[in-house]
């Protein structure tokens, strides 16, 4: 499996913090190599040698924004945080553009791949539309056969008659399956230029960077309160997260922020991939190594310790979410201390302090199926 | 063009490749936010649909409640579009679309 191979290289570090791997050999009979050795080990670090700027837009709902294309794509490629704004999560939107608006890529090494091989240089969202597209295709033709075979009803048609004709229906159908792949499809697309992608291009004739990776607020301050990561301050951060003078700032307008980034903050500390749910109605989608690699396998809905809901509520959450083949976890976040000790805690900028005071308890919430789920 | 219309723009345009997208005119003042629709050409139909971008925050109280539905039918979409499309503003810059149909009044 190379394509798997190639991800597991490409995304070899879970989150932005690495493990240095790279010293050089010892060799116990040569004391220069243990000068050298230790000079190795005194000078690396575990950590981004920088820290990535980030834009922070909007006044009631702020946007975090890293624009440097190096910077976007070092936050996706360790631990994928982050959600390209014009793209499905990866920012792949400029080469994607690139590719449809025939700029500076060729299409030849597509074409010269066999049927069942996927093109390295499609994106992900483009495999997807061209799926789609067989999918409706497939459809569109076994309509026509089942026409015929209304047809052979009506008239009365014999069992046997019936048999022979669902027989060929079959066949003809895995035939036109096998025959389908992605890449002819393409064929069909509609490339032509339109008179918006004229603003896309600059007067030099290269593309403008129109797409930011978006941060969302949690991911923020996990980048930056429990990583060094970010070229802002949790302190700077969260006064922009809630854009009120300190002295006005009341339990209710920190709540929510502090409970969502509790659960985030728990789940990443335990080696899941944490990404926003808001797809599928719920807060957080987990995936066990990230996106590239499997579906994500839980939803996760934040609740407060004390929260009840009408059964109707979690019911059809929960379906929606086996719906899509996940498994909802109800994540109950409990508050140690009085509401006014949080507030003076986030006012004074102790956050180590504020986040070691709640706990977090979890339930899974399945739908049971008695005739289907013996276990 | 304020931020949430001009995400939703281009997300229509250079993203879900819709034609003939433009922002329309009219717009309504709602808690403090300003709404407007944005109206254009999904690719393959024939159709106009009207789309509603709205922001959504993990951590803050929502702007989106029927009573804003209600409000932009009658101040902001004609006769002829049966139904909107709601364009919801995750706070990661992901957007989900919803149709929203007029629904019949009854009385």
């Amino acid at each position: 499996m190379a394509k798997g191979h190639t991800a597991r290289l490409r995304y070899k570090y879970p989150l932005p913090i690495h493990p240095i791997d790279d010293l050089p050999d010892l060799i116990p009979q040569n004391p220069l190599s243990w000068a050298y050795w230790t000079y190795c080990y005194l000078t690396k670090v575990n950590y981004l040698k920088f820290r990535i700027p980030v834009e922070i837009i909007g006044q009631k709902y702020v946007h975090i924004l890293v624009r440097n294309s190096y910077h976007m794509q070092y936050l996706w490629e360790n631990g994928f945080f982050g959600t390209g704004q014009f793209s499905r999560s990866e920012p792949t939107w400029k080469n994607r553009t690139l590719e449809r608006l025939n700029i500076g890529l060729t299409n030849t090494r597509i074409n010269t791949l066999s049927n069942n091989t996927i093109p390295e240089t499609l994106q992900l969202e483009e495999i997807t539309k061209r799926r789609r597209m067989l999918r409706i295709e497939f459809k569109q033709q076994r309509e026509k056969l089942e026409k015929q075979l209304l047809q052979l009803r009506k008239n009365n048609g014999s069992i046997e008659e019936e048999k022979e004709l669902l027989e060929k229906e079959r066949e003809m159908l895995r035939d036109f399956k096998a025959k389908q792949s992605l890449i002819d499809i393409e064929h069909s697309f509609n490339n032509n230029e339109r008179l918006e992608d004229f603003e896309l291009i600059d007067t030099n004739g290269n593309i403008i960077e129109l797409e930011a990776l978006e941060l969302l607020p949690v991911e923020a301050i996990f980048l930056t309160f429990s990583l060094p990561v970010l070229n802002i301050s949790v302190q700077e951060l969260c006064s922009r997260l809630v854009p009120k003078p300190v002295q006005n700032i009341k339990y209710d307008d920190i709540q929510l922020l502090i409970r969502k980034y509790i659960v985030y903050h728990h789940y990443r500390s335990r080696g899941w991939c944490v990404r926003s749910g808001i797809k599928f109605g719920c807060e957080y989608l987990l995936y066990k190594r990230g996106p590239p690699f499997q579906h994500a396998e839980f939803c996760v809905l934040v609740l407060d310790a004390e929260e009840s809901q009408d059964y109707t509520w979690y019911s059809s959450i929960a379906r929606v979410i086996g719906g899509a083949r996940k498994s909802l976890v109800l994540c109950y976040v409990h508050n140690e201390l009085p509401e006014k000790n949080i507030l003076q805690l986030w006012k004074s900028g102790n956050f180590t302090e504020l986040f070691s005071k709640f706990n977090v308890g979890e339930i899974v919430y399945k739908r049971w199926v008695p005739g289907k789920n013996r276990d | 063009m304020d931020e949430k219309l001009e995400l939703v723009r281009n997300n229509l345009v250079h993203y879900q490749q819709w034609e003939d997208v433009r922002v329309s005119p009219a717009s309504f003042q709602w808690e403090g936010e300003n709404i407007q629709l944005i109206i254009g050409k999904p690719s393959n139909s024939e159709r106009e649909e009207c789309v509603l971008p709205v922001e959504y925050s993990q951590y803050q109280e929502s702007l989106l409640t029927t009573n804003l539905i209600d409000a932009t039918f009658t101040n902001l979409v004609s006769e002829e579009f049966e139904r909107i499309v709601l364009a919801i503003i995750g706070d990661d810059g992901t957007v989900v679309f919803y149709y929203i149909t007029r629904g019949t009044s009854t009385i």
